[in-house]
């Protein structure tokens, strides 16, 4: 197999796995920042 | 008022940095010219060149792993002696920037070498193969 | 409507960023000189742009807050400031992965290297300091100042290229680059945009139910943590 080729897939499979685990991690601190207030905080439309 | 002031401070320092205030101190490379001129006071000292290589001027030794070449920016030349196989890109259409020393023999000793690409990408011609530089490369390499 | 265009944002992206990747891995032609390891433009050179227009959302939104005092534009501030950081560091690695094969060296001192890796400390020191400062309206005026003062490193990574001889080479544009590369660099890129536009506004999600909860009177009970100390 072309050795340069490995660099290609580490960094393709870097940025997917990078822009995975932040959205994981959006998910996670969400779950955590309505947590304590009195369940999820529905806040769609109102607000500026 | 705080953000007026702020943006101040960005667009002036942006400004006073475009201007070359701060521009002439960043030289990240000598050209063989600017290694010329400093003469004597340049060996020894460790720098960057950059420039392009000369064409046929490649000398390569597998056996040694001895690379030889000549950088110039059209007008002065030095001439570079590097240890190990050279990165894929090194090829006489390149330009390179070589970390290292100029001895008072006049052969800048490259302990580093970074080849320069152009910011130009193109499918091959019709009948053309891609470059494959690495293959040779990597053979010489050894295990 | 704010969770449409959400979750519209995450899938376009997400379509977008599988079909510009993927067709430039398998389908955009093989670069003459630098071979196969050109490919690593559709992954390196879309962080870039999208990392500077989070940076100059979250500037924006900085100086918005100095003018107008209204927190959305710090939640936003802080997202777009976080979200760059995301990008800024997958510009830098990809950077150094496509940098081994083709320069030789993972890093160099290279003006545009080291203004790039300079703007990752800014904003990384920008959202530090939002940790360090409890008083919320104290926080997001200081923190305004400090991202108004990062974002000047902006147009210095961009430009550096230009102002300053270095290894990184200079932007590429349509004229120089093939039109079938140019469609999967456009694709990655837009699907990149979408992502950024998707992640800012979970994150300003969070940022709202955080400002909520600190906002919020605190009950009689637990009045001594709440106060100024």
């Amino acid at each position: 197999m072309n050795p340069y080729w490995e660099y290609v897939r580490a960094g393709y499979i870097l940025v997917w796995v990078v822009l995975g685990a932040y959205s994981v991690s959006l998910t996670a601190r969400r779950r955590e920042a309505s947590r304590g207030s009195g369940g999820p905080v529905p806040r769609g439309g109102a607000g500026g | 008022m705080i953000a007026v002031i702020a943006l101040a401070v960005c667009l002036g320092a942006i400004v006073w940095i475009a201007r070359g205030s701060m521009g002439d101190n960043l030289v990240y490379y000598w050209s063989p010219a600017d290694l010329e001129a400093q003469g004597e006071r340049a060996f020894g000292t460790p720098v960057r060149l950059g420039g392009q290589i000369e064409p046929g001027s490649i000398d390569w030794r597998p056996e040694t792993q001895d690379l030889y070449f000549v950088v110039t920016d059209g007008g002065a030349k030095v001439k570079v002696h590097s240890k190990g196989t050279p990165p894929q890109m090194f090829s006489e259409a390149q330009g390179v920037v070589v970390e290292g020393t100029i001895d008072a023999g006049g052969v800048f000793e490259s302990t580093n070498l970074m080849v320069k690409h152009g910011n130009e990408y193109r499918a091959p011609a019709p009948g053309e193969e891609p470059q494959q530089v690495y293959r040779s490369l990597v053979q010489e390499d050894g295990p | 409507m704010r969770h449409a265009v959400m979750v519209g944002t995450g899938v376009v992206g997400l379509v977008l960023l599988a079909l510009g990747h993927g067709l430039g891995l398998f389908w955009a032609p093989t670069d003459k000189m630098m071979g196969d390891v050109q490919r690593m433009m559709y992954a390196h050179v879309p962080t870039a742009w999208t990392a500077l227009v989070a940076y100059l959302i979250s500037f924006v939104a900085c100086v918005g807050y100095l003018f107008f005092g209204d927190w959305t534009w710090d939640l936003v501030a802080e997202a777009a400031a976080e979200v760059g950081l995301v990008f800024n560091g997958l510009l830098l690695a990809t950077g150094m992965i496509w940098g081994r094969p083709t320069w030789g060296v993972y890093w160099t001192w290279d003006p545009r290297l080291t203004t790039a890796g300079v703007l990752f400390l800014l904003y990384g020191g920008y959202l530090a300091l939002r940790r360090f400062v409890d008083d919320p309206e104290r926080r997001a005026s200081l923190a305004a100042v400090v991202g108004i003062l990062a974002f000047a490193d902006a147009p210095i990574v961009y430009f550096s290229v230009r102002w300053w001889r270095g290894l990184h080479q200079i932007q590429s544009t349509p004229k120089t680059v093939d039109p079938e590369m140019v469609l999967c660099l456009r694709l990655s890129a837009f699907a990149m945009l979408f992502l950024m536009v998707h992640f800012v506004l979970r994150r300003v999600q969070i940022g709202r139910a955080r400002l909520d909860r600190e906002l919020a009177p605190p009950p009689a009970a637990a009045a001594g943590w709440g106060g100024p100390r």
